[in-house]
């Protein structure tokens, strides 16, 4: 690929980890827009991304990776669509620990779809460590069930070197696209 | 931004203390008063800062909760623009659209106030009358407070 800036999106449902995962890979403190959360989501954190996330990566061969997080709850579904925008690829990350993850998954990739098509994705799944159940196995049967094989990785989104890897397999899957 | 502070003060002065009721308004109230009271305003909105409705006044058919998460996602946005730009704290965001305006500003912590007027507004008034709202909408979330 042409050492060309690029730009990643950040997706999932509330709490996988979008927020955590710029924040840890960002070489600038991260354009945040986490507002009091005031719904049900307040039961598990204090703050709700609401408008986005920024921040950059830079690489060795000194292009830069723009790092956007997205709202997860889908009432903000417009800034998906503002933030996918010229972008390369997506990183969805799952939440092992949520109640339906492969549902969440399905709902992502439907919602984002179009953009997938046209680019890539990788998907991490978040918080394993709160979760009894084997759900990268759950979500691999229902990505082979509907036919879209993605990459698909554990990881801790607090993590520098989890989230690099996501970010690093997606750059690696869409020059070989090219 | 000196002259439309000028105009809102005057006009807020002009029109006595926002908050002289002994009793708080409602939400549903205090955007039925500003609608009545304000000829150029068309609709207004009052959601939380993490963009869910509270209470609307919306023309036509727009859909409040779509227009909640806007208000919020965009004041943040601008919130924080404005503070890494060293502008200070955020009281409102205008946007001049060819067929009216949309303001959008805190209504306190934890509320936001979204108006949109008509045509060709009165810029300094409209601004001055949504922000008297919005001060009520304050003191709503104050004695709302208070008596939990
Ligand atoms: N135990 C555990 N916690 C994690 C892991 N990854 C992330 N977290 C925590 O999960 C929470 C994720 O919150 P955010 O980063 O705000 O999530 P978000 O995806 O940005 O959420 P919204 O912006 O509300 O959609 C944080 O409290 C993280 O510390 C993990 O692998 N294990
Ligand atoms: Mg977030």
């Amino acid at each position: 690929m042409a050492a060309a800036d690029s730009k990643i999106i950040f997706a999932g449902p509330v709490g996988s980890g979008k927020t955590s995962a710029i924040s840890c890979l960002s070489d600038i403190p991260v354009v945040s827009t986490d507002v009091d959360a005031s719904d049900e989501t307040k039961a598990r954190k204090d703050t709700t991304t609401v408008a986005m996330d920024y921040g950059f990566l830079s690489l060795e061969d000194g292009t830069l990776v723009h790092l956007y997080g997205t709202p997860g709850q889908d009432r903000f579904d417009f800034m998906w669509q503002i933030l996918t925008e010229g972008g390369l690829g997506l990183v969805l990350l799952i939440d092992a620990a949520r109640p339906d993850p492969a549902a969440d998954m399905l709902f992502y990739l439907d919602a984002f779809e179009k953009f997938i098509a046209e680019t890539g994705a990788v998907i991490g799944i978040s918080r394993v460590d709160l979760s009894e159940r084997d759900i990268y196995g759950l979500l691999q049967q229902s990505l082979i069930e509907r036919g879209q094989l993605l990459p698909m990785f554990e990881v801790d989104a607090r993590k520098d070197e989890d989230v690099n890897l996501l970010v690093q397999t997606l750059l690696a899957v869409l020059s070989a696209e090219v | 931004m000196d002259l439309v502070d000028e105009i809102i003060k005057k006009v807020t002065d002009a029109s006595g203390e926002g908050g002289s009721d002994s009793q708080a308004d409602s939400l549903d109230t205090i955007l039925g008063a500003l609608l009545d009271d304000a000829d150029d305003i068309l609709g207004a909105l009052v959601t939380t800062a993490d963009g869910l409705p509270k209470a609307q006044r919306l023309p036509g058919d727009l859909d409040p909760r779509r227009f909640s998460a806007m208000s919020s996602a965009l004041l943040a946005l601008s919130t924080t623009m404005a503070r890494e730009a060293g502008k200070g704290e955020t009281m409102n965001v205008l946007i001049e659209g060819k067929e009216g305006n949309t303001y959008v500003m805190h209504a306190g912590n934890n509320l936001v106030l979204t108006v949109f007027t008509k045509i060709k507004p009165n810029l300094g008034l409209t601004l001055a009358q949504a922000r008297r709202a919005a001060d009520k909408v304050v003191l709503f979330a104050r004695e709302k407070a208070k008596g939990m």
